[in-house]
């Protein structure tokens, strides 16, 4: 006979009457020997007395009206069913999820997870878009100096020791020599726009483009004045454009020798960046982007559809990408023309599409769009007594810096049995299940974003639905260690993105960083 | 034998569109009691609950029967508070910072310097559920505040009732810590 274990919230039910007899009894057991139990369900009590007198409805006019020519909604027609699907489900992605059929002939599927903000509707996309704008507008001038100290993951010792034990020296070198990543070499555009940096041909080399791309016209004249030369100097202070800096793309690999053009940093420092990229292998494997976030989602739609890495790699002049086994987007010259030359911000999207010739800039848009909601919203649930109130303070304890985003081999179920060993060991995250209905029944969860459900770790064991993504808080360690075994199993399909930015979350003992995992397209 | 608000529903499919103002008439008070707090400001409550009434109304045949109107209510008006909080997402991302952040969602100057001349603890209380996340708070207020049972809650929120059960949990002891933080020890105060 299966006895009956005393849980916490039973204490509410059992002060509404909404337990079973079973319960109540446990309950009542556990009340009994238990002072702290009695403490929190008398807590309980007042604070349901105190919500029950808020004051009811007084006003004195009350002038809901409506219309006597209001039509109402005919039933059975196809639009009503869709519009009442919305008006009468709260699970907002469920809908939409529904809904989704009608783009699967896209030429460009996005992984399930991946695409968590693409296939939302229109206004969905304006609302990622607004927060990548307020994301980036307050992170470009008021992120502190830390947090922009982004090139300080380094897997770089812990890879070369697990790669000794764990895998053939041939055999890692090879996986690694594929997962190899040239970062997307775009500077701030006031770097680019600079006259006194480099020659041309010294900017075209930090783009990573090859010369004949880089030589084209409209790249050029794209570089020339988006922004008054008076501002470049403030612009770059503020960005301390010494550092790396916001958004790039990260190998998981031991760093290779680059070639010098993709290591430069944006704005080569007064006392040197070019010697702390050389010096520092961490530095090798990163470059400073700023994306375009004023386009965000547009600016998606109008790349080219991704193609082969063996199409891509040819299309390059850097050694690097021949190797590269993941989708890729060839960005030739026409794209970045169309991108850039009739633009009344060209410098910025000039950055951007110029990004477009090294990675795949739908995820590229994707994850900085992904990683500012995360920003914008985090509210984790580190624990049932963690409040609202203890969340985001700025200036205030430690801080989510850093969002990093992979797209996995695994498939659901061994994403699912990623996700059991990472709540086994305790990890707060954040799930997102391919089918939002059987997640809200599985009533795993709670969920405070529409953007995923986030999981505490006493929810460990019990069943979920399969998952298509993961989105882990942990510590920098912990993330590198993860991203470690799974580059050792051979399960990372793509580059890390690495998007910084800084939300201040008092509870954290240590600084976390988001680790968003996502399951692979089918 | 069809109940009031069976019978008026009826009416109104039947064309006789009058019928619903009995229906606006009979929960415009209680919903606005609940939408204000919920919102936080009158002025907000009461668009809502327009809103809600007017969707209510071109949505009428959907209505089943095999709830009470009133829930049905409910629902809509509570999927109205979770459209509006994603378009305030869009208007706003910065985060919320304790009270004050909680006395901006309570609305409007006026709304707020009336708020404050009432009672203390109450407007502690209104602004404590102002802060709580809008799943939260609707379902500590249709449980505390209106009353609705569990069924009745997982039936408005379209969750299960252990979400219903965990959820108004967790409602309750972060409005307790909260109130806490803002007005000492519940014991003493309540």
């Amino acid at each position: 006979m299966n006895e009956l274990q005393f849980q916490e919230e039973w204490l509410s039910a059992y002060l509404d009457d909404e337990l079973t007899a079973e319960q109540r009894q446990v309950v009542e057991q556990r009340l009994a020997v238990d002072p702290a139990a009695q403490t929190m369900l008398d807590d309980l009590r007042r604070v349901r007395a105190m919500v029950s007198k808020l004051p009811a409805w007084s006003g004195s006019e009350l002038k809901f009206a409506i219309p006597s020519d209001l039509p109402r909604d005919l039933p059975n027609s196809s639009q009503n069913d869709l519009a009442d699907e919305i008006e009468n489900s709260n699970d907002f992605e469920a809908v939409t999820h529904s809904m989704r059929g009608a783009d699967e002939t896209a030429a460009w599927k996005e992984p399930p997870a991946r695409s968590l903000v693409a296939r939302r509707s229109t206004l969905t996309w304006l609302a990622t878009a607004a927060s990548v704008l307020l994301a980036l507008g307050l992170g470009y001038f008021y992120w502190p100096s830390d947090t922009l100290e982004v090139s300080q993951l380094d897997r770089t010792d812990r890879s070369s020791e697990k790669s000794a034990t764990a895998a053939p020296a041939g055999q890692q070198a090879a996986r690694e020599a594929e997962l190899e990543v040239a970062g997307a070499n775009i500077t701030d555009s006031a770097s680019l726009n600079a006259p006194s940096l480099e020659s041309p041909g010294a900017v075209d080399d930090r783009m990573g483009l090859s010369p004949s791309a880089a030589s084209d016209d409209s790249i050029n004249s794209g570089l020339t004045s988006s922004v008054p030369q008076s501002d470049i100097s403030n612009i770059e202070s503020n960005r301390n454009a010494d550092r790396s800096e916001a958004f790039m793309a990260d190998s998981m690999a031991d760093p290779m020798p680059a070639p010098r053009t993709q290591l430069r940093m944006a704005s080569p420092p007064r006392g040197g960046a070019e010697e702390s990229a050389a010096s520092e292998p961490s530095m090798n494997l990163r470059s400073s982007i700023q994306p375009d976030f004023s386009r965000g989602a547009e600016a998606s739609s109008e790349l080219a559809p991704p193609a082969s890495a063996k199409s891509f790699a040819e299309g390059t002049s850097d050694n690097r990408l021949q190797n590269l086994d993941f989708p890729q987007p060839p960005m030739d010259a026409a794209v970045l023309k169309e991108n850039t030359a009739d633009s009344p911000t060209a410098g910025p999207q000039l950055q951007f599409a110029r990004s477009a010739t090294w990675i795949d800039t739908r995820s590229l848009n994707q994850a900085a769009a992904q990683a500012a909601v995360f920003f914008g919203q985090i509210r984790p649930v580190f624990d049932s007594n963690t409040t609202d109130s203890q969340l985001a303070k700025p200036n205030d304890g430690a801080a989510v810096s850093e969002v990093l985003m992979a797209t996995l081999n695994a498939d659901q179920r061994e994403l699912s049995s990623l996700f059991d060993s990472v709540v086994a060991s305790n990890t707060l995250l954040a799930v997102e299940s391919a089918s939002l209905t059987e997640r809200a029944e599985a009533d795993a969860s709670e969920s405070v974003s529409e953007f995923g459900q986030f999981v505490t770790p006493s929810r460990a064991g019990q069943s979920l639905p399969p998952v298509s993504s993961l989105v882990l808080f942990v510590t920098r360690e912990e993330a590198n260690r993860i991203l470690d075994e799974l580059k050792q199993a051979g399960q990372i399909a793509s580059p890390v993105w690495s998007v910084q930015g800084s939300v201040a979350v008092p509870d954290m003992s240590s600084e976390r960083v988001v680790l968003m995992l996502n399951g692979p397209a089918k | 034998m069809l109940s009031d608000d069976q019978a008026a529903i009826e009416r109104v499919l039947n064309g006789e569109a009058d019928a619903y103002a009995e229906l606006v008439e009979r929960y415009q008070r209680r919903l606005m009691g609940l939408l204000v707090n919920a919102c936080g400001s009158h002025h907000e409550a009461e668009d809502m609950a327009q809103e809600t009434f007017t969707r209510a109304y071109r949505k009428l045949h959907l209505f089943s029967g095999q709830s009470q109107f009133y829930t049905w209510l409910c629902r809509v008006a509570m999927n109205l508070l979770a459209s509006q909080r994603r378009r305030k997402r869009v208007e706003s991302h910065v985060p919320r910072e304790g009270f004050d952040a909680a006395m901006d969602s309570m609305g409007a100057n006026a709304d707020a310097e009336a708020m404050l001349e009432r009672d203390e603890a109450r407007t502690h209380v209104q602004a404590a559920v102002a802060m709580l996340d809008v799943e939260r708070r609707a379902v500590v207020l249709l449980r505390d505040f209106d009353g609705l049972d569990y069924d009745a809650i997982a039936e408005t929120l379209e969750i299960p009732i252990g979400t219903v059960r965990s959820r108004l949990h967790r409602a309750r002891l972060e409005l307790k810590a909260i109130l806490e933080q803002r007005i000492g020890n519940l014991e003493a105060s309540g």
